[in-house]
């Protein structure tokens, strides 16, 4: 069976934001009186909402732009034959000056599209360029785009239903909605640390793909080896690196670690080259 | 007798008042997932917000400085709240 673990994980984490939006579908029946089809109705819009608007402001954001492909055959043909090699439609291929190396994919199967840098393109090699395209080819065939949209979805769905709870449970005092509001940020944290855990581990599984797709994992490893190795030697002291890693809080350990999207770069490489 | 939902108003406003100070990235990665490709800020590879000051890691510094602002806040109230019980 293809992707066992990333089925048995999407199954336990699936059923926990399942738990919690049950949880709070339930508070919105009972206290609002909306039936189950209203409930699942305005689900279904807010998410789907999220999804149009993320997607439309991803590209705007980065001015992103079509790859021409008279510019670019080379890109177009590697992505041809990797999406045909995966089973999904060609996506759409955009272009963007993102002031660092880059790519990113948004959109779904049958509509996705993938943004790269060119300073990505500037600083790979073809065959890194690939393994970088396979891996974005990769989020769209696995769907993985659609999952994060349906995490924060489901996220933002029980924050709003704990700020409610904790707002008509009160005596509206401003106690209540200072309360309401820090409970409903805390709430989502929460569930949003189920959705980072699987978000980690399905890079792994995209990891995996795009070396599958491209005949091995070198490329792939390559490129985040040149990407990150540039990077180091632009950020932080040793010193700095060092405290980062005891702090509980601080962007790089502890709470950081907790909800982060992306594994570990050395570990990704490492798996790559096993 | 101490009034509950107060105490707790104050010990997780300040709590949580702490963790978007320390933390603005963290939680501008909380708010965004989802809603734009959690690849579109930093580098390739890596998690969005890498510095905390947004300088390096593609994160605009003014959202950064909002949470940061929103931490404040949240510390105020929180340390108010605790205080009216006191």
């Amino acid at each position: 069976m293809r992707h066992l673990g990333l089925n048995a994980r999407m199954a336990i984490v699936g059923s926990i934001l399942f738990a919690f939006y049950a949880v709070a579908a339930v508070v919105v029946m009972g206290v609002f009186g909306w039936p189950l089809s209203l409930v699942l109705v305005g689900s279904v819009l807010f998410v789907g909402v999220q999804y149009k608007i993320g997607k439309w402001m991803a590209l705007r954001s980065v001015g992103a732009e079509d790859l021409p492909e008279d510019r670019y055959p080379e890109i177009h043909q590697q992505v041809e034959s990797l999406s045909r090699s995966m089973g999904i439609e060609k996506p759409r291929l955009m272009i963007a000056s993102m002031g660092v190396p880059n790519a990113f994919a948004v959109g779904r199967k049958g509509a996705g599209t993938v943004v790269v840098s060119e300073e990505l393109l500037t600083r790979l090699e073809s065959r890194e360029v690939e393994g970088v395209l396979a891996h974005e080819l990769a989020h769209i065939a696995n769907r993985d785009v659609v999952m994060m949209v349906l995490g924060q979805g489901v996220a933002s769905i029980v924050a709003i239903v704990a700020q409610w709870a904790v707002l008509l449970t009160g005596d509206n005092d401003i106690a209540d909605f200072f309360l309401a509001i820090v409970v409903g940020q805390i709430t989502q944290m929460l569930v949003m640390v189920f959705v980072f855990a699987i978000s980690r581990y399905r890079e792994y599984v995209a990891d995996s793909d795009a070396a599958g797709a491209i005949g091995g994992g070198e490329p792939l490893a390559r490129a985040l080896e040149k990407i990150s190795s540039a990077n180091e030697r632009r950020e932080d002291t040793e010193i700095d690196s060092q405290v980062n890693a005891l702090c509980i809080f601080g962007e790089k350990g502890g709470i950081a670690k907790l909800f982060a999207t992306h594994p570990p770069i050395e570990t990704r490489i490492e798996r790559l080259r096993a | 007798m101490v009034d509950v939902r107060t105490l707790a108003a104050a010990v997780l406003g300040v709590a949580l008042g702490i963790v978007c100070l320390a933390a603005p990235g963290t939680i501008v990665r909380i708010q965004t997932a989802g809603r734009v490709p959690q690849d579109r800020y930093g580098r390739y590879g890596e998690d969005g917000p890498s510095g905390g000051d947004g300088g390096d890691s593609g994160i605009p510094t003014r959202w950064i400085r909002l949470v940061q602002a929103v931490g404040v806040v949240l510390l105020v109230g929180g340390a108010y709240f605790g205080w009216t019980l006191l």
